[in-house]
């Protein structure tokens, strides 16, 4: 009996509940911002109020956000705790902002800190901000403005394919395959002023000021270059399977359009004899028909399916041929997939890949799409003309 | 006499075959084999069938004898005692290995704060109380909680199955092709040759002897399945550049998983099979040890429970001071060690031959 | 003869209630003793007397032949004498060592009533009384066998209880039966007031926090233990039976589950297995996330929770003992409480300490959730035992939440697991069914198969396996 109690006691003794934490004594930290100047991380955390979800009395603001600086990101984080009463919680971090300044000088050493800290989980989303305090702008109906952020991301690339969603852990392999280059997405504040920060920014039915997010960031060799345009961000979704749905929209007649929405995105990326091979299929509804294109008339539909199929790969040719025009850099992942697919091609052509064989290696695209609805109209509407 | 079923021969199988690939043998998948693991991984359950087939044919000799006695009746007390402390002494190096690489893991992902002293000594506490309680409870709370393991295992497995990119695979056997076959020996012997502590449970002590091939083998070829299943879920998802950055990246990889669409953010639960099975094969371990030292008293076999316990956690804390050394340690020594089994294997065979043939002679 | 008398007479002081009467027949005195409290009056006066007014030649086996009493016995000891005395028996000293003790006991004990707690919608409806012939009866009603088999003990120094072992001879395992027999056979103490003392006698009580013996208030729940070859204890003076040995299962067995079909009683079965998981582990999983494992809770639900504790101004651990402290002194004033002021008492006592405490800001809204749906969940057990066992586990799981977070709650599974693994009762693991696997019982217990699949018994228990042949001819 007694060497029983000497062993509970023992135990106790042994355990000082290190790591014990109650939940009011930290600070859920949803999201964060880094910048960098001169040489110095500058980052804003932002933290959720937990009083704030109680709605019955009026208790500030739904989050706030600290500032910190350091010349590495822990010290940045560290000297956080000089204003916050509370203890820094990151596992429940959303979102990674990382500003265009410091991407425009090198986003790879950030990868670092985030990988080896156990505490954040690194399934984290990251994005470039075009401007600075993109955290602490408030948000109407999702009162914390990280997951609001986060779910704008999610619908917009679900029905527009504009953006995409960059987990860190993706972002630190295509910073860690040296066959890759980075693209993120990016966000941007519109109209912002010191009213945004408050809560009256979203007491009014027209807000003011809201983030809003942009089309995305391409990089090379960990360097921001500049961002895509909405063609190029799109293409680039749609080659890498990444777009749940899309809108195609195409001028049948002077000023009139003829509107399609693509669902059942699916693109194949092949590569022989040193050729990329790109084969986009899709099916949709047509939605909007301003022309008159008797759409139950098989023969008319046939030559729609083929018209927008042509439309579409010519978009996709010239979004890739731009790209590789202006930026040079192999976002695709070719290089990768030729690495993966034909090892033999790939030890020719891996030294000299940015001296042409990028810019010039011949790609051939195929799209094909059908059409499977027309909504609830029968035929074209628009008779009279 | 108390009996043991064959399913808890078959569940200490499955728990001792896949524990080991956390952490030890992935680590030494992907610094050996790098994007051909896979190949490895299959290739290191063909070459486990040899040990298998010599434990079938061990258990065979003189069936009611546990596997010290074995030693003992086979060469004599004292040679018998020499070769049993060997077998320990081999197995130890498994156990820190074993108890290093699951506290590292509890302490660097769930409690930062907590000295690896506290954490090591409550689970050692544990496993000191359920050694003592004897070979029947080991196994049958071994099975208990495999139906656990195996919920989770499924888990694992069927959630990640959708993220895998079978391109993450390729190129196919272009690079570091020259390591596959050595690799897939140093998991081998690391997985399967330490099996040799199932020979504890004499043959006879089964309710149906019968079946104890056969419960061995199906042991074997689950462990098998759910292991391949694990590296294939670790490398296909994450991908050969992210899987050698993290130290478990078998656990970064549970950070994916999604169960019914809303279930997330729950690697820390899933991770607990490794913890249990750890558990279980340290238990089996120190059990194997205490009965190598073999005394008939009970008190005092207690006592040395206790005592290889302890000294399993100093000789863990004087080794492992940092994880360099243990990285070290696991990539370039533990092998060579724990292939040192084949040579009681062997001699074992040999001994066992001759004394058949004897028999047959007269 | 006047010697017992007057050792009778000094040995209780001269007590009024023993009454001495003396009958003459012809040359022959014969002197009658008997207990006036326990006796029945018209008893004596029917059968003893006017049986004994009809004998004309006193001798000892003419007694015994004519005596109109349907129950006697032949003494011989002072000893006997006295026991039976005390039982309620009329003593006739006939001559020097040939003493009959006639059965005229007063019927002290109620009649067959209702269960009280054990609740039932279906089934039989009678319970077991204080009075173990009666008792015996109930069951030798339902089992009309020779192979019913009752061994009788007279337990305790002072209290001189009869106690009966009951089994079915073909059934049961005969190593159990002998187990049993020298195990009561051993006890030897001042008295036995109930069948508390004799289980704690029997049972290992600090090895094992969870109950080995069943206890049973309806002779239905026994017949169905002894044919699958357990045995009970009875005592008299106790409306409760034990059945011993029970493993784990058994307490997720219900009397109802006989009357329903077999895919619905596994529903409720395997409700009662996750009752059994959340009233032993919700609070220290509570404790565990909420102190150790906040990543596991999706933000919005963090966030609310943590709102909910901002001001209380106590651990988790604290909160979680005060809130489980309280229930407990809830249920124990209900106990104690007459029926008609309990349920009344305690529900405003609880409505208005909760909605108190949460308001006061001692407890958050969401651990009064969390201990509401441990105790109710504690609440299907009906064996008190049982719910203690629970209670004691409940709050080493809270521990290792406390210490470990969620790895602490696995520490202390695995050692709960260890403990019910390693506990066997009379050569029956307390898992029995799951651990060691049992084919037999495995197909009654988490999932019940349909009742003429039923084919066996579990071997641990009985040498005659096969039970039920229902159905087998059509094959």
């Amino acid at each position: 009996m007694i060497k029983k109690i000497l062993l509970i006691l023992i135990i106790f003794l042994l355990t000082g509940c290190y790591d014990h934490k109650e939940l009011n004594t930290i600070a859920i930290m949803t999201a964060t911002e880094i910048n960098k100047i001169n040489n110095e991380y500058i980052i804003n955390v932002q933290v959720v109020n937990p009083q704030s979800s109680d709605k019955t009395v009026n208790v500030g603001s739904p989050f706030f956000v600290y500032e910190g600086k350091g010349i590495t990101l822990h010290e940045a984080y560290r000297n956080i705790k000089t204003q916050s009463s509370r203890f820094l919680y990151p596992n429940h971090m959303q979102l990674l902002i990382v500003n265009e300044k410091l991407a425009k000088e090198d986003i790879s050493e950030i990868i670092d800190f985030y990988l080896r800290i156990p505490d954040t989980r690194t399934e984290f989303n990251v994005l470039i901000g075009k401007s600075d305090n993109i955290l602490n702008i408030t948000t109407p109906i999702d009162d914390i403005s990280a997951i609001s952020i986060l779910e704008t991301m999610r619908t917009n690339n679900k029905y527009l394919g504009i953006t995409n969603l960059v987990t860190f852990n993706d972002f630190a392999n295509m910073n860690l395959n040296k066959n890759l280059e980075i693209i993120l997405p990016s966000i941007e504040t519109v109209d912002y002023t010191e009213e945004s920060t408050t809560i009256e920014n979203t007491e009014k039915t027209e807000i003011k000021s809201l983030y809003k997010l942009g089309n995305l960031a391409i990089f090379k060799d960990n360097k921001l270059l500049d961002y895509l345009d909405k063609d190029e961000s799109i293409t680039y979704n749609l080659i890498k399977n990444k777009v749940a749905s899309i809108l195609i929209t195409k001028e049948c007649e002077k000023d009139k359009y003829i509107t399609a929405e693509a669902t059942e995105i699916k693109s194949e990326i092949s590569t022989k004899n040193k050729e990329i091979n790109i084969n986009v299929k899709m099916s949709g509804n047509i939605n909007e028909n301003m022309c008159n294109i008797k759409l139950n008339n098989e023969k008319e539909l046939k030559k729609l399916e083929k018209e927008l199929s042509k439309y579409i790969k010519d978009k996709i040719e010239t979004s890739i041929n731009n790209i590789r025009k202006n930026y040079n850099s192999d976002i695709f992942g070719f290089l990768d997939l030729i690495y993966k697919k034909d090892y033999k091609t790939y030890k020719e052509i891996k030294d000299t890949w940015y001296d042409g064989e990028f810019q010039n290696i011949k790609i051939n695209i195929k799209s094909s799409i059908d059409i499977i609805g027309k909504g609830n109209v029968q035929e074209g509407n628009n008779e009279k003309n | 006499m108390k009996k043991i079923s064959y399913l808890e021969i078959t569940s200490l199988v499955i728990i001792q075959t896949v524990t080991t690939f956390f952490g030890i043998s992935v680590s030494i998948l992907k610094e050996g084999s790098g994007i051909n693991s896979w190949l490895s991984a299959l290739l290191s359950y063909v070459i486990g069938i040899i040990p298998l087939i010599m434990i079938i044919y061990i258990s065979n000799y003189k069936k009611d004898l546990k596997l010290n006695d074995k030693i003992n009746n086979l060469f004599g007390k004292k040679i018998g005692f020499c070769i049993n402390i060997l077998l320990s002494l081999l197995l130890v190096s498994l156990a820190i290995t074993l108890l290093y690489n699951i506290n590292n893991f509890i302490l660097s992902q769930f409690l930062y704060r907590t000295p690896f002293i506290v954490s090591c000594s409550l689970f050692m506490l544990l496993i000191i109380y359920n050694a003592n309680k004897g070979i029947n409870v080991i196994s049958k709370v071994a099975m208990l909680l495999l139906i656990l393991n195996i919920f989770l295992y499924t888990i694992n497995i069927s959630s990640l199955v959708q993220y895998i990119d079978i391109s993450n695979f390729y190129p196919l056997l272009k690079v570091n092709t020259n390591n596959i076959i050595p690799t897939a020996i140093k998991i081998s012997s690391i997985n399967y040759l330490p099996l040799i502590t199932i020979l504890v449970i004499p043959k006879d002590k089964l309710t149906t002897p019968k079946k104890y091939n056969k419960s061995l083998i199906i042991g074997y070829i689950i462990g098998a399945i759910i292991s391949f299943g694990l590296v294939i879920t670790t490398f296909g998802v994450l991908g050969i550049d992210l899987v050698n950055t993290f130290e478990y990246s078998e656990y970064i990889v549970l950070r994916k998983v999604k169960l019914l669409g809303f279930l997330e953010r729950i690697e820390n639960i899933i991770s607990l099979q490794w913890i249990i099975g750890s558990y279980i094969y340290l238990t089996v371990l120190v059990y194997t040890m205490t009965k190598s030292i073999s005394i008939k008293s009970k008190k005092i076999n207690t006592w040395i429970t206790t005592i290889i316990g302890i000294s399993l956690i100093v000789i863990t804390l004087l080794i492992f001071k940092d994880n360099t050394i243990f990285d070290n340690y696991i990539r370039n020594i533990f092998p060579y060690i724990i292939s040192g089994i084949t040579l009681i294997y062997i001699l074992l065979i040999i001994k066992i031959f001759i004394s058949k043939t004897n028999l047959s002679k007269t | 003869m006047n010697k017992i008398i007057n050792k009778i007479k000094n040995e209780t002081n001269n007590l009024d209630n023993v009454i001495y009467r003396k009958k003459r027949i012809l040359y022959k005195d014969l002197h009658i003793i008997y207990i006036d409290a326990l006796i029945a009056s018209d008893k004596i006066s029917d059968f003893v007397l006017r049986s004994l007014n009809r004998i004309h030649i006193p001798t000892y086996k003419n007694i015994i032949n004519k005596i109109a009493n349907f129950k006697y016995k032949e003494l011989t000891t002072y000893d006997e004498i006295i026991y039976y005395l005390n039982s309620g028996f009329t003593i006739l000293l006939v001559s020097k060592n040939k003493y009959i003790a006639l059965e005229t006991r007063r019927d002290l004990s109620r009649g067959v009533s209702t269960p009280i707690t054990e609740n039932t919608s279906r089934g039989p409806l009678d319970a077991f009384t204080e009075n173990i012939e009666m008792n015996i009866g109930l069951i030798k009603r339902r089992i009309k066998s020779n192979d019913l088999w009752i061994k009788k003990y007279v337990l305790g120094k002072y209290t001189q209880t009869s106690a009966g072992l009951i089994y079915i001879k073909s059934i049961a395992n005969k190593d159990l039966v002998e187990k049993v027999d020298t195990l009561i056979k051993n006890i030897d103490i001042d008295g036995i007031i109930g069948t508390g003392t004799i289980r704690n006698l029997i049972e290992k009580e600090n090895k094992n926090f969870f109950p080995n013996i069943l206890s049973a208030e309806k002779p239905y729940t026994a017949i169905k233990y002894l044919l699958q070859g357990n045995v009970i204890i009875m005592i008299d003076n106790d409306p409760f039976v034990l059945i011993l040995p029970s493993t784990l299962n058994d307490y997720f067995i219900s009397e109802e589950d006989d009357y329903n079909k077999s895919i619905s009683v596994s529903v409720t079965r395997i409700v009662r297995y996750i009752t059994f998981a959340i009233t032993l582990l919700t609070p220290g999983i509570y404790i565990a996330i909420t102190t150790y494992n906040q990543e596991i809770l999706p933000t919005q639900l963090l966030t609310s929770i943590a709102a909910q504790r901002e001001n209380v101004p106590f651990s988790t651990f604290v909160e979680a003992l005060l809130m489980i402290l309280s229930f407990e002194i809830l249920r124990e004033s209900d106990l104690k409480l007459p029926s008609f002021a309990s349920s009344a008492i305690s529900i405003v006592g609880a409505l208005i300490l909760g909605e108190a405490a949460v308001s006061a800001g001692i407890v958050s809204p969401i651990m009064i959730i969390v201990v509401a749906i441990t105790s109710i969940s504690s609440l299907i057990f009906v064996e008190p035992q049982f719910t203690n066992a629970l209670r004691i586990y409940r709050i080493g799981f809270m521990i290792g939440g406390v210490i470990f977070g969620i790895y602490g709650i696995l520490l202390m599974a695995i050692l709960l697991l260890i403990n019910l693994v390693s506990y066997d009762f009379l050569g029956i693991p307390y898992l029995s069914p799951f651990a060691p696997p049992i084919t037999a019982d495995l197909k009654d217990s988490i999932i019940k198969f349909p009742t003429i699949k039923l084919k066996k018994r579990n071997h641990l228990l009985s040498n005659n396996i096969t039970k039920n042949i229902t159905g087998d001819e059509y094959d």
